[in-house]
């Protein structure tokens, strides 16, 4: 099997230490923490994780503005190693979160500053600089001053100054973050283009999953300084690794029960904790009262991430769109009081205060399906007729973690 | 300390950024023209005056002393030695300062912070106090003279301080203070991004400096240059107690008024004059005062950490001898202030230290030159910023006028003539303001004290001109005039960057334009405006160029009493006069430096 085209291989990196170069943060706080990915030659991957998560000091790393921890890990480029490498010798180019422009150079010198230490003579470069500036579709901007230029314009001027050397591999930081919506969708379709036409191998960095999923042939999540998960936009939102990618990445709803069952696939049961007890608390027949069923007697359809053991404290992820509204009274699912609609066009969001629980759900549904303070029922999308969906696909009824251990805030 | 609006010299009109549109009271158009020919009659009509007279001769106009003057070799050479010394300087305190600026802004080593501030020291030390101090210091018997002679075992001392190389050497160490500060305030503001997006598109750290950081720096560069260049032409301190027959414009301006010969005088101030203009002229276009224009700003470079622990100790060593050294001009003067005189021979070390020349200042004459200098730079100040304060208030006033053909005047009339005469007059009296704020900024000191002599030395009121020489009113009169681009500019710097949605909120919550005035606008422009009267206020009160030309035995300012008593040798009362400028200039530079990070 080929290595890789880009290999991030262990990339550890920790702020505050001496000797580890810049970083101004905590003192010790480690910000990348053993980062493995490959990526091969023309793919597009993109970082994606919250604030401090750790991606743009990923991108850092690669670029070679900041040296990994002593032995943290290396940066591979079709099987070499640059880690040591200065970042004017790595061959990268890179597009700044605010494009760093340089503002005493026009556009086309701008452009051709990469170009300049390659010994082009004068007719090469201004082709060179005339093609880049083609590529982004800003033809014969050559003599603009950046100053003149509009956001997202200077945008494609800093990705045609970063293609025009021709370099091994692209790093995008946020590019599109210093747009406003209008002009980055416009922005995003182009930045595509020019990214697929020349079939550059690159890796950007995001927080935006939309953009990532846009963009990337591959979305790699980060949080905390860990990858959660690397993989097509549908593996992630369909079959998310963890709970964080399960949250993270498109909207859903955490329910706590416990696992009944055994194997890691089809109908499994959890019982849910809250429900549970607001059922005890109200006596047999509780649940049916508010026209549902008791919740601690619910068996939810869901795949489990991991394999669990009978009666393991988990979780259960579900996304709106798994989830339908039924009516109040409903064997099988959950009772409960609608307390929020919200109109998003093609769908509208339930939020559906369970009853005695104190929890809520979002559902999916179509705009007349209930209103504010309706006594409803949610169940799983496919159980409306009766069948529940494949497991493990979006239709399935919720997603199931082990729940992590709670951790005791120090007094 | 970091070079704010109020020293930077005045840049190319295109370049600085519009005055914004602050609701501020209506201004009749009759207060701003009286404002302006106020501001004219002080600054404008004196050199205008000395331009007349400089052609006007006992039978009538004759260019006949421009003739002489051109005929001179030796106002000629006075003039080549101004521009050569100037320049000279002005490359000496860019290779001093702008490498300094570099190591303390993108190293990190300890004891940055503080020997960063130690390196901006010369700019608190008024131009003779420093020029004495060297005289203690490097001069024929000042102590590093002395020291050095004692270890050689010399018959003599080893060097001369005068002439040229001394003149240098002072300018140097009083100048570079304005291309480290202006430096670094010109890297704090640049974008680490930049560099490493040459890096990423493959420069290495010479291309960096050459192609980025250098170029960005362009601006702050030639403002610090400009800043050098003024100041060293119009030096006078230096090159008056150093030069001896080494004669600069300064100096041969007031050689020739000691001497008798008026008209030739003015001639050479209106030629230092124009040289002082053309320098500025020149200046124009090559980024002064202004940053190219860049999309959005991020973050400085981070400093890098000196990691070798021998080369931070050596970094160490050298940036406290660095401190030392300047720190030794401060040093001395307070040594020098404590020996008595008579009691300091030929001992490498004075022998006595006391404090009885201080005592002596309870004596009414001695005493004397503090209260001049004090009330007379407190009255400067004090007239300079409500002038400067009023003036850039009247600029933005002025200029709200343009567009608006509806203006009060043009209602009054009733007539668009009027309206269009209101527009016009405005649009143009922001500008006329603007320049007459500014205008003492360029010229030298020399210029103006021959001007302000040439002007009020007539009693002619009717043409604006009365005897003020030899009353206490004139030198005042000149702080005033030199101060004003420090207070004007500093209001005016105020108000560009004011943000105009601060005053529009006040306007939208029913504050009246007066109101707006008084709690938006005022408070907001105090810390500047405090800036530039700091400034002033130190100005002043070390002034010696103007004093030499004006004084009075009544209205000796401490400049003047610092000069005579080391022309007596009396070196101690010197000092003593020394440390206090010192110290009312910390004590201003103090007051001011909170009022600015407020």
């Amino acid at each position: 099997m080929p290595p890789p085209y880009l290999l991030l291989d262990r990339l550890a990196k920790t702020f505050g230490v001496a000797g580890t170069g810049t970083g101004g943060g905590d003192r010790g706080r480690p910000v990348l923490d053993g980062l493995t990915l490959a990526v091969d030659r023309g793919e597009v991957v993109a970082l994606l994780g919250p604030s401090g998560s750790g991606k743009t000091t990923a991108l850092r790393l690669i670029a070679g503005f900041e040296t990994p921890d002593a032995g943290g890990g290396r940066v591979l480029v079709e099987g070499q190693d640059v880690t040591g490498l200065p970042p004017a010798r790595r061959h990268f180019g890179m597009v700044f979160q605010h494009y760093a422009l340089f503002p005493h150079l026009t556009v086309g010198e701008n452009v051709a500053f990469g170009l300049e230490a390659r010994r082009l003579d004068r007719g090469q470069v201004r082709a060179r600089v005339a093609a880049a500036l083609a590529l982004v579709d800003l033809p014969g901007f050559e003599r603009r001053r950046v100053g003149e230029i509009s956001g997202g314009q200077q945008q494609r001027v800093a990705l045609a100054r970063a293609l025009a050397p021709e370099p091994r591999v692209l790093l995008l930081d946020e590019p599109l973050s210093n747009l406003d919506p209008a002009l980055r969708e416009r922005t995003r379709r182009e930045l595509r283009r020019a990214i697929r036409r020349v079939g550059i191998t690159t890796l950007l960095v995001t927080h935006e999953q939309e953009e990532a999923f846009y963009l990337g042939d591959r979305v790699a999540v980060l949080e905390g300084g860990v990858l959660h998960q690397a993989g097509t936009p549908e593996e992630l939102y369909d079959r998310p690794a963890t709970r964080f990618v399960a949250t993270f990445v498109g909207r859903a709803s955490v329910l706590p029960g416990i696992f009944e069952g055994e194997g890691v696939t089809g109908r499994v049961r959890v019982r849910l904790d809250a429900p549970a007890a607001a059922a005890a608390e109200a006596g047999p027949g509780a649940g049916g009262t508010a026209g549902g069923t008791a919740a601690g007697d619910v068996a939810w359809p869901g795949v489990a991430a991991e394999r669990l053991a009978d009666g393991e404290a988990v979780e259960l992820v579900v996304r709106p769109e798994a989830l339908a509204l039924v009516p109040a009274g409903t064997a099988g699912a959950l009772a409960g009081r609608v307390a929020e609609r919200r109109y998003a066009g093609p769908v509208t969001y339930y939020q559906v205060e369970l009853t005695g629980t104190g929890l809520e759900i979002e559902v999916a549904a179509g705009a007349g399906a209930a209103a504010p303070g309706d006594e409803v029922a949610v169940a799983p999308a496919a159980a409306k007729d009766g069948a529940a969906g494949a497991p493990g696909a979006a239709g399935a009824g919720g997603r199931i973690f082990r729940r992590a251990p709670v951790r005791k805030e120090p007094a | 300390m970091t070079p704010s609006s109020a020293t930077a010299p005045p840049a190319g009109r295109r370049r600085l950024p519009s005055l914004p549109r602050l609701p501020l009271p209506r201004l009749p158009l009759l207060g701003a023209v009286g404002l302006a020919l106020l501001l004219a009659w002080l600054v404008g009509y004196p050199l205008l005056l000395t331009l007349v007279e400089s052609f006007h001769g006992p039978s009538g106009w004759t260019a006949r002393w421009f003739a002489d003057f051109f005929r001179r070799p030796d106002e000629w050479l006075a003039l080549w030695r101004s521009l050569w010394i100037s320049l000279a300087s002005v490359a000496l305190a860019a290779a001093v300062g702008v490498p300094l600026a570099f190591i303390f802004e993108r190293a990190d080593f300890p004891g940055r912070r503080f020997l960063g501030a130690v390196a901006a020291l010369p700019v608190a030390l008024p131009p003779l106090v420093g020029v004495i101090a060297f005289l203690f210091l490097y001069g024929e018997s000042g102590f590093v003279s002395r020291a050095v002679q004692a270890l050689l075992r010399l018959d003599h001392a080893p060097w001369r301080l005068a002439g040229p190389g001394a003149i240098l050497l002072v300018h140097t160490y009083s100048f570079y203070v304005y291309f480290y500060l202006f430096t670094r305030a010109g890297l704090a503001r640049q974008d680490a991004a930049l560099l490493e997006a040459a890096s990423s598109l493959g420069a290495g750290a010479a291309r960096r400096l050459w192609r980025v950081t250098l170029p960005l720096l362009r601006a702050s560069l030639v403002t610090a240059a400009l800043l050098t260049f003024m100041t060293a032409l119009a030096s006078f301190s230096a090159p008056y107690l150093f030069g001896g027959g080494f004669r600069v414009m300064p100096t041969q301006i007031l050689a020739s008024k000691l001497n008798g010969d008026r008209q030739m005088s003015q001639v050479e101030t209106v030629m230092l004059a124009a040289v002082a203009l053309a320098g500025l002229w020149a200046s124009q276009g090559t980024g002064a005062g202004g940053a190219p224009a860049s999309g959005v700003r991020g973050v400085a470079p981070a400093r890098r950490r000196v990691g070798a622990p021998l080369t931070r100790a050596a970094v160490a060593a050298a940036g406290y001898a660095l401190a030392l050294v300047l720190l030794l001009p401060h040093l001395v003067m307070a040594l020098i202030s404590l020996v008595p005189a008579g009691t300091w021979i030929a001992e490498p070390f004075p022998p006595v230290l006391n404090l009885r020349n201080y005592a002596q200042l309870g004596d009414r004459e001695h005493l004397r030159p503090i209260v001049n200098s004090l009330w007379m730079a407190t009255a400067a100040t004090a007239a300079a910023a409500a002038l400067g304060l009023a003036a850039a208030l009247a600029a933005v006033a002025a200029r709200r006028r343009t567009g608006q053909p509806g203006g009060r005047l043009s209602g009054r009339l009733g007539s668009r003539l009027a309206g269009r005469l209101g527009s016009v007059l405005g649009s143009q009296l922001g500008g006329v303001l603007e320049t007459l704020v500014g205008l003492p900024w360029a010229i030298p000191g020399t210029v103006f004290a021959i001007a302000l002599a040439t002007t009020f030395s007539v009693d002619a009121p009717w043409l604006g001109r009365f005897v003020l020489i030899g009353t206490p009113v004139l030198l005042p009169l000149a702080y005033l005039v030199r101060s004003l681009p420090l207070t004007g500019r500093a209001a005016l710097a105020g108000l560009r960057g004011m943000d105009p949605a601060l005053a529009e909120a006040a306007a939208a919550l029913g504050a009246g334009r007066l109101r707006t005035l008084r709690r938006v606008i005022l408070p907001q422009l105090r810390p500047a405006l405090a800036a530039g009267a700091g400034l002033a206020f130190i100005t002043a009160l070390g002034d010696f160029v103007t004093s030499i030309v004006l004084y009075t035995y009544d209205t000796r300012p401490i400049s003047i009493e610092i000069l005579a008593n080391v022309q007596l040798q009396d070196l101690g009362m010197g000092a003593v006069y020394g440390v206090l400028l010192m110290a009312g200039s910390a004590v201003a530079f103090l007051l001011w430096s909170p009022a600015e990070g407020r």
